[in-house]
Protein backbone atom coordinates (compact mmCIF):
# COMPACT_ATOMS: atom_id res chain seq x y z
CA UNK A 1 0.00 0.00 0.00
CA UNK A 2 3.13 2.33 1.11
CA UNK A 3 4.76 1.35 -2.18
CA UNK A 4 1.52 2.40 -4.20
CA UNK A 5 0.76 5.51 -2.68
CA UNK A 6 4.47 6.17 -3.31
CA UNK A 7 4.40 5.59 -6.96
CA UNK A 8 1.49 7.68 -6.86
CA UNK A 9 3.15 10.46 -5.26
CA UNK A 10 5.72 9.97 -7.69
CA UNK A 11 3.62 10.01 -10.85
CA UNK A 12 2.00 13.21 -9.20
CA UNK A 13 5.36 14.97 -9.00
CA UNK A 14 6.00 13.72 -12.58
CA UNK A 15 2.92 15.26 -13.81
CA UNK A 16 3.28 18.44 -12.23
CA UNK A 17 6.82 18.62 -14.07
CA UNK A 18 5.98 18.60 -17.16
CA UNK A 19 3.11 21.05 -16.31
CA UNK A 20 5.79 23.15 -14.78
CA UNK A 21 7.94 22.62 -17.41
CA UNK A 22 5.18 24.12 -19.79
CA UNK A 23 4.42 26.86 -18.38
CA UNK A 24 8.03 28.18 -18.10
CA UNK A 25 8.14 27.26 -21.80
CA UNK A 26 5.16 29.29 -22.32
CA UNK A 27 5.94 32.32 -19.93
CA UNK A 28 9.48 32.69 -21.67
CA UNK A 29 8.21 32.35 -25.19
CA UNK A 30 5.79 34.68 -24.48
CA UNK A 31 8.54 37.17 -23.32
CA UNK A 32 10.60 36.26 -26.84
CA UNK A 33 7.27 37.05 -28.56
CA UNK A 34 6.72 40.72 -26.98
CA UNK A 35 10.19 41.38 -27.34
CA UNK A 36 10.41 40.85 -30.96
CA UNK A 37 7.26 42.22 -32.18
CA UNK A 38 8.07 45.03 -29.93
CA UNK A 39 10.98 45.20 -32.57
CA UNK A 40 9.15 44.02 -35.19
CA UNK A 41 7.10 47.45 -34.95
CA UNK A 42 9.27 50.05 -34.25
CA UNK A 43 11.31 48.77 -37.01
CA UNK A 44 8.27 48.88 -39.48
CA UNK A 45 7.43 52.62 -38.05
CA UNK A 46 10.81 53.74 -39.08
CA UNK A 47 10.73 51.98 -42.53
CA UNK A 48 7.50 54.36 -42.80
CA UNK A 49 8.07 57.77 -41.36
CA UNK A 50 12.10 57.60 -41.56
CA UNK A 51 12.97 60.41 -44.45
CA UNK A 52 15.59 58.80 -45.50
CA UNK A 53 14.42 56.02 -48.18
CA UNK A 54 18.17 54.24 -47.46
CA UNK A 55 17.55 53.76 -44.02
CA UNK A 56 13.96 52.90 -44.12
CA UNK A 57 15.45 49.71 -46.24
CA UNK A 58 17.80 49.13 -43.45
CA UNK A 59 15.16 49.54 -40.97
CA UNK A 60 13.29 47.04 -42.95
CA UNK A 61 16.31 44.17 -43.06
CA UNK A 62 15.88 44.59 -39.17
CA UNK A 63 11.88 43.66 -39.09
CA UNK A 64 12.96 40.63 -41.35
CA UNK A 65 15.05 39.54 -39.02
CA UNK A 66 12.53 40.39 -36.01
CA UNK A 67 9.86 38.08 -38.06
CA UNK A 68 13.12 35.12 -38.35
CA UNK A 69 12.89 35.17 -34.33
CA UNK A 70 8.92 34.99 -34.21
CA UNK A 71 9.46 31.36 -36.35
CA UNK A 72 12.52 30.15 -33.44
CA UNK A 73 9.67 31.14 -31.16
CA UNK A 74 7.42 28.79 -32.88
CA UNK A 75 10.07 25.94 -33.25
CA UNK A 76 10.15 25.98 -36.88
CA UNK A 77 14.05 26.59 -37.29
CA UNK A 78 14.03 25.77 -41.21
CA UNK A 79 11.47 28.60 -41.32
CA UNK A 80 13.24 31.00 -39.37
CA UNK A 81 16.88 29.88 -41.46
CA UNK A 82 14.73 30.76 -44.76
CA UNK A 83 13.64 33.97 -43.62
CA UNK A 84 16.97 34.62 -42.32
CA UNK A 85 18.55 33.76 -45.78
CA UNK A 86 15.55 34.64 -47.57
CA UNK A 87 14.45 37.72 -46.71
CA UNK A 88 17.22 39.09 -44.60
CA UNK A 89 19.87 38.14 -46.57
CA UNK A 90 18.79 38.35 -50.08
CA UNK A 91 15.09 40.52 -50.43
CA UNK A 92 16.82 43.20 -48.10
CA UNK A 93 19.91 43.25 -50.87
CA UNK A 94 17.67 43.54 -53.29
CA UNK A 95 15.82 46.68 -52.33
CA UNK A 96 19.45 47.90 -50.79
CA UNK A 97 20.38 47.75 -54.49
CA UNK A 98 17.61 48.98 -56.37
CA UNK A 99 17.11 52.00 -54.00
CA UNK A 100 21.18 52.62 -55.06
CA UNK A 101 19.97 52.43 -58.82
CA UNK A 102 17.53 54.94 -58.43
CA UNK A 103 18.06 58.40 -59.98
CA UNK A 104 19.76 60.87 -57.72
CA UNK A 105 16.52 63.03 -57.50
CA UNK A 106 13.98 60.35 -56.34
CA UNK A 107 16.04 59.53 -53.73
CA UNK A 108 15.66 63.03 -51.45
CA UNK A 109 11.74 62.62 -51.78
CA UNK A 110 9.96 61.50 -48.44
CA UNK A 111 8.99 58.16 -48.87
CA UNK A 112 5.93 58.60 -46.34
CA UNK A 113 4.22 62.08 -48.25
CA UNK A 114 4.00 61.52 -51.85
CA UNK A 115 1.39 61.59 -54.34
CA UNK A 116 -0.04 57.64 -53.52
CA UNK A 117 -0.52 58.34 -50.10
CA UNK A 118 -3.81 57.72 -49.68
CA UNK A 119 -3.78 55.02 -52.27
CA UNK A 120 -1.51 53.67 -49.86
CA UNK A 121 -3.23 54.53 -47.27
CA UNK A 122 -6.81 52.79 -48.79
CA UNK A 123 -4.34 49.50 -49.87
CA UNK A 124 -2.46 48.52 -46.46
CA UNK A 125 -6.27 48.32 -44.80
CA UNK A 126 -7.06 46.57 -47.27
CA UNK A 127 -4.71 44.07 -46.85
CA UNK A 128 -4.35 44.42 -42.78
CA UNK A 129 -8.54 43.62 -43.12
CA UNK A 130 -7.54 40.59 -44.96
CA UNK A 131 -4.92 39.18 -43.01
CA UNK A 132 -7.23 40.09 -39.77
CA UNK A 133 -9.88 37.79 -41.40
CA UNK A 134 -7.92 35.41 -42.48
CA UNK A 135 -6.52 34.85 -38.66
CA UNK A 136 -9.72 34.49 -37.63
CA UNK A 137 -10.65 31.39 -39.20
CA UNK A 138 -7.44 30.15 -37.89
CA UNK A 139 -7.84 27.36 -34.96
CA UNK A 140 -5.86 28.02 -32.13
CA UNK A 141 -2.78 26.13 -32.55
CA UNK A 142 -0.17 24.57 -30.00
CA UNK A 143 3.00 26.58 -29.88
CA UNK A 144 4.83 23.82 -28.53
CA UNK A 145 7.22 21.95 -30.87
CA UNK A 146 5.66 19.53 -33.80
CA UNK A 147 7.22 16.52 -34.49
CA UNK A 148 8.88 16.15 -37.84
CA UNK A 149 7.99 19.44 -38.86
CA UNK A 150 10.21 19.89 -41.68
CA UNK A 151 9.01 16.32 -42.90
CA UNK A 152 5.57 17.17 -42.76
CA UNK A 153 6.38 20.33 -44.74
CA UNK A 154 8.03 18.24 -47.43
CA UNK A 155 5.05 15.98 -47.76
CA UNK A 156 2.43 19.05 -47.60
CA UNK A 157 4.47 20.51 -50.67
CA UNK A 158 5.20 16.99 -52.81
CA UNK A 159 1.81 15.87 -52.59
CA UNK A 160 -0.91 18.27 -51.50
CA UNK A 161 0.55 21.09 -53.10
CA UNK A 162 2.10 19.59 -55.49
CA UNK A 163 0.69 22.02 -58.27
CA UNK A 164 1.42 25.11 -56.54
CA UNK A 165 5.27 23.74 -56.02
CA UNK A 166 5.23 23.90 -59.83
CA UNK A 167 3.78 27.06 -60.20
CA UNK A 168 6.48 28.45 -57.82
CA UNK A 169 9.79 27.56 -60.63
CA UNK A 170 7.58 29.29 -63.29
CA UNK A 171 7.11 32.00 -60.89
CA UNK A 172 10.87 32.39 -60.49
CA UNK A 173 11.15 31.75 -64.14
CA UNK A 174 9.17 34.42 -64.55
CA UNK A 175 11.27 36.59 -62.29
CA UNK A 176 14.31 35.40 -63.34
CA UNK A 177 14.22 36.53 -67.19
CA UNK A 178 12.32 39.84 -66.28
CA UNK A 179 14.96 41.14 -64.38
CA UNK A 180 17.05 40.38 -67.13
CA UNK A 181 15.21 41.69 -69.70
CA UNK A 182 14.21 45.46 -68.11
CA UNK A 183 18.31 45.10 -66.90
CA UNK A 184 19.23 44.99 -70.64
CA UNK A 185 17.06 47.42 -71.71
CA UNK A 186 18.98 49.55 -69.80
CA UNK A 187 22.46 48.80 -70.85
CA UNK A 188 22.73 46.73 -74.20
CA UNK A 189 24.40 43.35 -72.31
CA UNK B 1 15.60 25.82 -19.10
CA UNK B 2 14.15 25.24 -21.91
CA UNK B 3 15.02 26.76 -25.41
CA UNK B 4 13.26 29.91 -25.93
CA UNK B 5 14.59 30.52 -22.24
CA UNK B 6 18.17 29.56 -23.88
CA UNK B 7 17.48 31.97 -26.98
CA UNK B 8 16.56 34.89 -24.39
CA UNK B 9 19.62 34.20 -22.62
CA UNK B 10 22.01 34.59 -25.34
CA UNK B 11 19.96 37.94 -26.45
CA UNK B 12 20.05 39.01 -23.55
CA UNK B 13 23.98 38.66 -22.78
CA UNK B 14 24.78 39.49 -26.55
CA UNK B 15 23.08 42.83 -26.46
CA UNK B 16 24.20 43.55 -23.01
CA UNK B 17 27.96 42.74 -24.33
CA UNK B 18 27.97 44.80 -27.01
CA UNK B 19 26.52 48.21 -24.53
CA UNK B 20 28.99 46.80 -21.61
CA UNK B 21 31.96 47.12 -23.82
CA UNK B 22 31.13 50.30 -25.49
CA UNK B 23 30.78 51.82 -22.36
CA UNK B 24 33.63 50.22 -20.72
CA UNK B 25 35.96 51.67 -23.61
CA UNK B 26 33.90 54.69 -23.53
CA UNK B 27 35.56 55.11 -19.79
CA UNK B 28 39.05 53.89 -20.67
CA UNK B 29 40.22 55.57 -24.12
CA UNK B 30 41.60 59.25 -24.35
CA UNK B 31 39.13 61.69 -25.99
CA UNK B 32 41.03 63.90 -28.01
CA UNK B 33 39.45 64.49 -31.92
CA UNK B 34 41.17 66.51 -34.41
CA UNK B 35 39.98 67.00 -38.51
CA UNK B 36 42.44 64.45 -39.63
CA UNK B 37 41.55 61.44 -36.62
CA UNK B 38 37.55 61.84 -37.78
CA UNK B 39 38.25 61.72 -41.69
CA UNK B 40 36.75 58.67 -43.42
CA UNK B 41 40.06 57.23 -44.21
CA UNK B 42 42.85 58.46 -41.39
CA UNK B 43 45.38 57.55 -43.63
CA UNK B 44 44.32 56.90 -47.37
CA UNK B 45 42.26 57.99 -49.81
CA UNK B 46 40.90 61.21 -49.50
CA UNK B 47 36.86 60.74 -50.00
CA UNK B 48 35.54 62.95 -52.54
CA UNK B 49 31.42 63.18 -53.23
CA UNK B 50 28.67 61.47 -51.30
CA UNK B 51 28.52 57.56 -50.85
CA UNK B 52 25.25 57.80 -52.89
CA UNK B 53 26.72 57.21 -56.42
CA UNK B 54 23.89 55.63 -58.80
CA UNK B 55 24.60 51.90 -58.99
CA UNK B 56 25.23 49.92 -61.87
CA UNK B 57 21.98 47.58 -62.72
CA UNK B 58 24.41 44.81 -63.05
CA UNK B 59 24.67 44.38 -58.98
CA UNK B 60 20.69 44.40 -58.82
CA UNK B 61 20.70 41.93 -61.77
CA UNK B 62 23.27 39.51 -59.85
CA UNK B 63 20.98 39.98 -56.63
CA UNK B 64 17.74 39.00 -58.58
CA UNK B 65 19.71 35.95 -59.71
CA UNK B 66 20.94 35.34 -56.32
CA UNK B 67 17.18 35.37 -54.76
CA UNK B 68 15.90 33.03 -57.35
CA UNK B 69 18.85 30.31 -56.89
CA UNK B 70 18.26 31.00 -53.45
CA UNK B 71 14.90 29.72 -53.32
CA UNK B 72 15.55 26.60 -55.36
CA UNK B 73 18.08 25.67 -53.11
CA UNK B 74 15.82 25.94 -50.02
CA UNK B 75 12.88 24.21 -51.83
CA UNK B 76 15.61 21.23 -52.15
CA UNK B 77 15.70 20.52 -48.16
CA UNK B 78 11.92 19.91 -47.71
CA UNK B 79 12.37 17.72 -50.38
CA UNK B 80 15.19 15.83 -49.50
CA UNK B 81 13.35 15.04 -46.54
CA UNK B 82 10.69 13.37 -48.12
CA UNK B 83 12.48 11.64 -51.51
CA UNK B 84 12.86 8.24 -49.41
CA UNK B 85 9.40 7.68 -48.93
CA UNK B 86 7.97 9.35 -52.03
CA UNK B 87 10.25 7.95 -54.44
CA UNK B 88 10.05 8.48 -57.78
CA UNK B 89 7.09 10.88 -57.63
CA UNK B 90 8.84 13.85 -55.99
CA UNK B 91 12.17 12.76 -57.93
CA UNK B 92 9.94 13.94 -61.48
CA UNK B 93 8.16 16.14 -59.44
CA UNK B 94 11.99 17.99 -58.48
CA UNK B 95 13.49 17.46 -62.07
CA UNK B 96 10.39 19.53 -63.39
CA UNK B 97 10.96 22.22 -60.99
CA UNK B 98 14.42 22.55 -61.54
CA UNK B 99 14.48 21.91 -65.54
CA UNK B 100 12.18 25.24 -65.07
CA UNK B 101 14.90 27.12 -63.70
CA UNK B 102 17.61 25.64 -66.24
CA UNK B 103 16.17 27.07 -69.26
CA UNK B 104 16.03 30.29 -67.58
CA UNK B 105 19.89 29.76 -66.36
CA UNK B 106 20.70 28.45 -70.31
CA UNK B 107 18.81 31.76 -71.62
CA UNK B 108 20.37 34.18 -69.65
CA UNK B 109 23.60 32.49 -69.86
CA UNK B 110 23.38 32.44 -73.89
CA UNK B 111 22.51 35.89 -73.91
CA UNK B 112 25.93 37.03 -71.73
CA UNK B 113 23.58 38.14 -68.39
CA UNK B 114 26.10 36.13 -66.33
CA UNK B 115 28.92 38.26 -67.66
CA UNK B 116 30.26 41.06 -65.50
CA UNK B 117 31.48 43.51 -68.40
Amino acid sequence: MRFYAAADEDHKAQKGNIYENRIRLLMSNSVLFYSLAVLIISCAFAVVFLRNIFHAGLFLLGAFLGVAGIYIALFNYFLAAVQALVYSGAIAVLILFGIMLTQRHYRKEDPSHNAFKWIAFVLSFGIAGFLVDSFRSLKPGSIFPVKHLLYQMGMALMQTYAIPFEVISALLLVALLGAFSLAREKEDL
Amino acid sequence: MNTTGYILVFLAVGILFVIGNYFLSSLLRPFRPNAKKLATYECGEEPFGTAWVQYNVRYYLFAVFFVIFDVEALFLIPWAVVLKSLGAFAFVEMLIFLFLLFIALIHVWKKGGLKWV
